[in-house]
């Protein structure tokens, strides 16, 4: 048999290829001229999904992504209303609203303790064999550790509960959804929901402690290397506060006011797609704004997505412990719209809150054990539009069929997409800032990947990456073009 | 009597990735009831959720080396991925910190885990189906897997 047991040759780049790439080229200073990011694509998704039944899509989808399976299926689902002219019953969208706060809860969980806070519990220059959720613990103490793993599985759990399975939920339906929840499970999950909100205020006074009452880390977030200004969009409901599953979209521009809102419906009269000869992912931009390139400012159609875009774009949190985590964060950081990168880690937080309250709301809500999910579809299915704010930021998915329900064209712009040209900038400046005269050390290249960081972005399918090694690798050039570094995480 | 599960790790969707789903699918019909044989797209914490409890663990997951032939084989076990105490995919932690986190908890982790990597080709396409090298050793995994079950 051709097993090979040996340490030696199993190189640990698994993937690095195939996934994100910093390209860094220096001038003859030594000093950065220009770095830039580079995500792939994946291939061949619309000639995958062509000729299957429409009503597939919420299951495929939710495969393209091991990170956020619930926000492709709940995305899907809504464009599968759209798509069949179908509202689904108060309940159908009460449930499909608490999958996905689960969903949020358990995404931003991950992400402050297992990837922001290694940086600012342990320190951006540490040894990267402690700057880990590991090392987070020694610091932080084994029982706030064991809190961490258990509400993470709090919100795994209910969206076992709700969606059918833990990760890849089967729950969505055109017009509904496919079972309502039992009274017993409703308490279960209110008890959890309970649990969560004093977890998440746990997790804003960590933030408290550990980063506002540090100076060098205040700085740090407030400097010229990690900020930017560009448009901010996010969901927002009747009253301009975040929603993460319904509403309208809305965007603000770099000064803090509103450019535009609009339907899911109406998404492709106010983006389009930019291509750049360096990068198989295109650029999502604000078509009547226009592409001026790589630059932020109002003149510039890039926009932030994710946690600080959706607080950006909106006036305000619909639950009251959130919205007073964000004015707190507003009156620190000098009043809107933030433009500090690394506020998107507290933006984070404050929706860690939301998301437990709002669940905490819906799982006390009269109407959520109801047996009236689903409003079967009468119409014949044409093109839908649906749209989320998964944690990464805004997720649309778009599907035409024809008069059977079968995909002709489907076309998803998901959220790492929609921010990867801030993304893009982020990453140049902070290269720039943080990279002086040829010298890229350990700390340096960790600083640039911070800026990277700050967003959680989310470059395809294949989260197990064997080896476990960041799927990103920074690679550093002269003047002449000649590759002189590779720095692999 | 002890308890075993086998992970085929994989995104069935995605070519050769789904190698792990594909071993597993063919497992399933052939193990006894004390076997769990699941599918999952998982990483860190969520495979840290779906080991505990068990006394043995196999995971079959796709990779992809520097200087690796289509279709190889490898046996890993945890000591093995202790080279890479690091982050692993943008969002999650890799499987030793998970594994190690687990141990600092407290929580119940299998005594032992083996891990068969099978080296792949394309895991950028969509596609259900996996490329002709890799389609060819699933028989030749499964042995494996079934060996290791038995070994106790």
């Amino acid at each position: 048999m051709s097993v090979c047991k040996t340490r030696v040759t199993i190189d640990p780049i698994t993937r690095l290829e195939g996934h994100g790439k910093i390209e860094i080229f220096l001038n003859d200073a030594g000093n950065v001229e220009r770095a830039y990011l580079q995500i792939p694509e994946l291939r061949g998704f619309e000639k995958f999904c062509e000729g299957r039944p429409a009503e597939e899509m919420p299951r495929i989808t939710s495969r393209i992504c091991g990170v956020c399976p619930e926000a492709h299926h709940i995305a899907s689902t809504k464009a599968l209303d759209a798509v069949w002219h179908v509202d689904p019953p108060h309940t159908a969208k009460k449930l499909r609203e608490l999958l996905f706060n689960a969903h949020m809860l358990h995404s931003h969980i991950a992400h402050f303790y297992a990837l922001a806070a290694p940086d600012f519990v342990v320190g951006p220059g540490a040894d990267k064999k402690d700057r880990n959720i590991l090392g987070v613990i020694a610091k932080v103490g084994l029982e706030t550790g064991q809190e961490v793993i258990k509400h993470r599985s709090y919100a795994q759990k209910i969206q076992a509960m709700i969606g059918g399975k833990a990760t890849h939920p089967v729950c969505g339906l055109p017009g509904g959804m496919s079972k309502p929840i039992t009274e017993e499970e409703r308490q279960q999950i209110e008890s959890m929901a309970l649990s969560l909100v004093d977890f998440a205020e746990v997790s804003l006074q960590i933030f408290r402690d550990v980063v506002l009452k540090n100076k060098a880390y205040v700085d740090l977030i407030l400097s010229d290397a990690y900020s930017l200004n560009p448009y901010s969009m996010g969901m927002v409901d009747e009253n301009n506060h975040v929603n993460f599953y319904d509403g309208i979209m809305r965007i603000t521009d770099p000064e803090g006011k509103e450019y535009v809102r609009f339907n899911a419906n109406e998404y492709n009269n106010h983006f389009a797609e930019h291509v750049e000869p360096w990068s198989y992912l295109k650029f999502p931009y604000l078509k009547n704004v226009g592409w001026k390139g790589l630059v932020d400012g109002i003149e510039s159609g890039l926009v932030w997505v994710g946690p600080l875009g959706r607080l950006n774009a909106a006036d305000g949190m619909a639950t009251a412990r959130a919205n007073k985590a964000y004015q707190e964060m507003y009156s620190t950081l000098g009043g809107k719209p933030a433009k500090a990168t690394l506020a998107h880690h507290w933006a984070r937080l404050v929706e860690l809150m939301y998301a437990a309250e709002r669940m905490l709301e819906l799982s006390q809500d009269s109407e959520i054990t109801s047996t009236d999910i689903r409003s079967i579809p009468t119409q014949t299915p044409t093109e839908g539009i649906g749209i989320v704010e998964a944690p990464r930021g805004t997720l649309m998915h778009h599907y035409v069929t024809d008069e059977r329900g079968m995909i002709k064209k489907a076309n998803l712009v998901v959220a790492s997409a929609h921010g990867y040209g801030a993304m893009n900038m982020s990453v140049d400046k902070a290269a720039k800032g943080l990279i002086k005269e040829g010298k890229v050390d350990e700390a340096a290249k960790n600083m640039v990947e911070m800026a990277f960081r700050a967003y959680d972005p989310c470059f395809g399918c294949s989260t197990h990456t064997l080896t476990g090694k960041l799927p990103l690798l920074i690679r550093v050039y002269n003047t002449s073009g000649e590759k002189i570094m590779d720095l692999e995480w | 009597m002890k308890k075993s599960i086998v992970v085929g790790l994989g995104n069935p969707i995605l070519t050769d990735d789904g190698v792990g789903n594909k071993v597993a699918e063919v497992l399933r019909n052939k193990v006894g009831p004390e076997v769990e044989v699941v599918e999952a797209s998982l990483a860190g914490f969520n495979l840290l959720d779906l080991l505990t409890g068990y006394d043995t663990a196999i995971l079959v997951d796709a990779i992809q080396t520097k200087e690796g032939k289509v279709g190889d084989i490898y046996k890993l076990d945890k000591d093995d991925l202790a080279f890479s105490q690091r982050l692993a995919s943008v969002h999650d932690i890799n499987l030793y910190t998970a594994w190690q986190l687990g141990d600092q908890l407290g929580v119940k982790l299998p005594e032992k885990l083996i891990i068969f990597a099978v080296e792949v080709d394309d895991v950028l396409t969509f596609s259900e189906k996996l490329t002709t090298k890799v389609a060819e050793v699933v028989p030749e995994v499964c042995e494996l897997v079934l060996k290791e079950l038995t070994s106790g």
